[in-house]
């Protein structure tokens, strides 16, 4: 809610010189370019700060098509010091009245993300890189990929696929543990975690899976990149297959349990939302009701189910090998 | 002039058969609504005193039931009061309201911890 939209506008107009000199400091001084997917779009990464790039770029998939424009840059950052204009404000998040302008001061990093409609051109601007924690490099300039994609058709969801399987549950849920095994397997996957989805087909994002230490081992995986209390594994160095898009035929809602048998359960399409809208919501800040939207447009056109895992892999693959056979 | 309750703007609702999802943004809770609470949601805008008597005559327990769960659309401010016309709701077979409310998400939402906001707008600073 806006509580003073002239004030507001103001800070659009403070936060559109932000950006201004983000993008002039990096132009200044070009030490990277590379394109990556970005779900069914793409971007142009541009940056001034070639380690930055290097530390950001590794669990994005290429891209040949340009698509919209993503600076980069590290530098001393200008803190955020607005009118409290809006109640989004106490989560340092401005989105202006039209929606065209979205910008997030992290203040933990000392993190700008800035996103530009209009022009297509984002700014992550990064204090430092020391700052920066580590899930900025399994999952990079995910607000801004976020905001790009909530003015298309498209949505960024916290969820991952197996084949044409979509699994939705927040952390815990078993999500990445279900994907890695199922992918190991040789099903093909889009992601464990966070995916793009477009008119039902589901797009990967980052080449990222994140597990904690016990399912790594589990699943025989080496030493990866620490994140948090997870290890991270690019799926590619995994040998696992990563297609460039599949369609979307039912959600699956996994559910760790501690039965010998997986066991499977037709749910309404209101518990789908109930496992993905809000995971999704409350993680991805900004156009939320844009990414509700989509969310209740996919839960209402396919089957959804309630998939209680077993603590035996071998039967959780060929559970969802079949499921994915089958509906 | 009789006060009207209406869908909390800030709340995002869908409907699915008898089933209301409600996931609210700011705060981070989301909620499902069953039974009698989905009809009083349907019954929106509404007026107080016409809640009770959308079920017919209801036994004692019953009644007690629906105006609990009424009681916590408002506790959550799911609904908010408002000075707009309110509609006379159709009756409706009374079932067992069911609110469910799930906060396990809330923690996704993180506030700014070093600012408040304060009577001279934003930022006042406050000691980490």
């Amino acid at each position: 809610m806006i509580l003073d939209p002239e004030a507001h506008g103001r800070t659009d107009t403070a936060i559109r010189a932000l950006l201004a000199l983000g993008y002039e400091q990096v132009e200044d001084k070009i030490a990277w370019q590379s394109c990556h997917k970005a779900g069914p779009a793409s971007f142009t990464l541009v940056s001034s700060h070639e380690a930055a790039a290097r530390l950001l770029t590794p669990y994005l998939f290429p891209a040949t098509a340009p698509g919209f424009t993503l600076y980069l840059h590290v530098g001393p950052v200008p803190a955020w010091d607005f009118a409290h204009t809006s109640d989004r404000h106490l989560e340092r998040l401005h989105v202006s009245e039209d929606e065209l302008l979205t910008a997030q001061y992290d203040v933990g990093t000392r993190c700008w993300s800035i996103w530009e409609e209009e022009s297509q051109r984002g700014l992550l601007w990064i204090h430092s890189l020391e700052d920066l924690p580590a899930w900025h490099q399994t999952a990079p300039f995910r607000n801004l990929i976020h905001w790009a994609l909530a003015h298309t058709s498209a949505v960024l969801l916290h969820a991952g696929t197996v084949d044409n399987l979509l699994l939705a549950g927040k952390g815990g849920s078993g999500k990445s543990t279900t994907v890695a095994a199922c992918a190991l397997a040789g099903m093909g996957t889009c992601g464990d975690d966070m995916i793009a989805v477009e008119d039902l087909h589901a797009y990967p994002v980052f080449n990222s899976v994140k597990l904690d230490a016990s399912q790594a081992q589990r699943l025989g995986f080496g030493i990866g990149l620490q994140v948090s209390e997870k290890a991270a594994y690019r799926y590619t160095d995994l040998g696992m297959r990563v297609p460039l898009l599949a369609e979307i035929t039912a959600i699956i809602i996994p559910i760790v349990s501690n039965a010998d048998r997986c066991s499977v359960e037709p749910v309404s399409a209101a518990v789908a939302l109930l496992a993905l809208g809000p995971s999704t919501a409350f993680l991805l800040r900004g156009h939320e009701q844009q990414s509700l939207e989509k969310i209740k447009a996919l839960v209402r056109a396919v089957p959804c189910y309630e998939l209680k895992l077993s603590h035996d892999l071998k039967d959780v693959t060929d559970t969802l090998s079949f499921l994915k056979d089958s509906v | 002039m009789q006060q009207v309750w209406v869908a909390n703007p800030a709340v995002t609702a869908d409907r699915f058969d008898g089933e209301v999802v409600l996931i609210c943004i700011s705060t981070g809770l989301y909620f499902s609504l069953r039974g009698a609470a989905a009809a009083l949601w349907a019954a929106l805008p509404v007026s107080e005193p016409d809640i009770l008597g959308m079920f017919g005559d209801l036994p004692e327990s019953d009644r007690i039931s629906v105006q609990s769960a009424w009681g916590q659309l408002k506790e959550h401010e799911l609904v908010v009061a408002s000075d707009g016309p309110s509609q006379e709701p159709a009756k409706v077979a009374f079932e067992a309201p069911v609110v469910e409310v799930y906060s396990d998400l809330a923690e996704l939402i993180t506030l700014d911890p070093v600012h408040e906001v304060g009577a001279k707008g934003w930022p006042e600073k406050h000691d980490p």
